[in-house]
């Protein structure tokens, strides 16, 4: 745990720390360089995934699931990327990465570990969800947006690693102030969570739209053009909808603030709510067993 | 949430079928005695409910909202879904809850 000493860090030493964790597993960024080669094969691809054995096994069972409705039993890794296609194989694989990286991490104090992770899910799930009812022409993909959402949160666990006390103070105080964790932090730390998790996915290389994402999720409103339009507004809604149905913690107990901008930029209506909340928490009763968060 | 029933007081109608319920029209049922109504909505379980319980159901969820704005149909919808979770969920017996949700 890093020391913060009970005072405001600034984020360029935050970020400083953030270069001195490792990187992603090789296995994705062998995956990432395949996928840029236009002479690649499914085959290889197959043999990159099958070579880590807890990735293939979770891979499979993802795609095994009822989530993906598939029709037939997809028994091999090659299989399951000829089924999925590249891209989607790449964002799965980074997701079970992100899992698996931060999943010794389970030291629970007024953060609950358990609780953040159900949260993260939950997102991810609903938002792969709504990006499915969008279509290809709303600018989302499934699995990018599964990802996002996964990852949306991401900034509180170096808050929590690096900045301890003071995320801690922040999580106390927007119970009793009834603030949003975001505002809280601001208050303790002097930025938020969202702008750490852009500063790691930015060390980590990934894309920048989901970079965009996470640093935006709380606050689509002052992201109004960009690479990351569509996905900003859909992880934003996605992330009020869990918390609505109570999935995990995301750090704060409250419904947060729906920016109406997004919600129109997404092209949605009321009568949609019921069965993509409907949808979410069957989803996520079947991801979290595939998933096994802890 | 609508009114399946028309609800009568005195053989007067006082609310009629479909009246959509908001926070004013139940405090007003209430001061007019009313402790139970029926809720038309295909997901809620059958019976009437008593108002106390909706009434409940209601400031529970509402106050959940860090915001929460009356005259937002997306809101309003989702404060719909969520007290007819909630009314679900008190129906149901403790083991049929939500797995891993809080």
């Amino acid at each position: 745990m890093g020391s913060d000493g009970g005072m405001k860090q600034n984020i360029a030493d935050i970020v400083k720390q953030i270069h001195r964790l490792p990187t992603l597993p090789v296995v994705y960024a062998q995956l990432e360089r395949l996928i840029a080669n236009p002479t690649t094969s499914a085959r290889q691809l197959g043999v990159i995934v099958a070579e880590d054995q807890a990735l293939a096994t979770t891979i499979l069972k993802v795609v095994n699931s009822a989530f993906y409705g598939f029709s037939q039993a997809i028994t091999s890794t090659e299989r399951a990327v000829v089924l999925l296609g590249f891209n989607e194989l790449k964002h799965i694989a980074l997701s079970i990465s992100v899992l698996n990286y931060f999943k010794n991490d389970i030291e629970t104090d007024e953060f609950d570990m358990r609780s953040f992770w159900r949260h993260s899910l939950g997102v991810g799930v609903c938002a792969r969800i709504i990006a499915q009812k969008l279509g290809p022409h709303s600018g989302t993909n499934p699995e990018e947006a599964f990802t996002a959402g996964l990852i949306h949160d991401i900034g509180k666990l170096l808050a929590h690693q690096f900045m301890n006390k003071l995320f801690l103070e922040a999580i106390r105080i927007c119970s009793w102030q009834k603030i949003t964790i975001s505002d809280a932090e601001k208050i303790t730390l002097g930025f938020t969570h969202a702008l750490l998790g852009e500063a790691l996915l930015v060390h980590w290389k990934l894309p920048p739209v989901l970079a965009r994402a996470v640093r935006y999720h709380n606050s689509p409103q002052i992201y109004t053009n960009g690479i990351a339009f569509s996905l900003v507004s859909l992880i934003h809604v996605a992330d009020v909808f869990v918390r609505a149905l109570e999935i995990g913690s995301g750090g704060d107990p409250f419904i947060p603030r729906l920016c109406i901008a997004a919600w129109h930029r997404l092209g949605l209506k009321p009568s949609h709510i019921k069965p993509i909340l409907q949808e979410t928490e069957k989803a996520y009763r079947e991801m979290s067993g595939i998933m096994t968060l802890f | 949430m609508t009114l399946a029933q028309s609800v009568v007081v005195h053989s007067q109608t006082v609310l009629p079928e479909g009246a959509v319920l908001t926070r004013d029209i139940l405090s007003l049922l209430k001061a007019l005695g009313v402790t139970e109504v029926n809720v038309l909505d295909r997901s809620m379980p059958q019976g009437s409910i008593s108002m106390d319980q909706f009434q409940s159901a209601v400031d529970q969820v509402e106050s959940r909202f860090m915001e929460f704005d009356e005259n937002n149909e997306v809101l309003q919808e989702l404060k719909k879904v969520l007290v007819t979770r909630l009314l679900e969920q008190q129906k149901k017996p403790k083991s049929q809850e939500t797995a891993g949700c809080r």
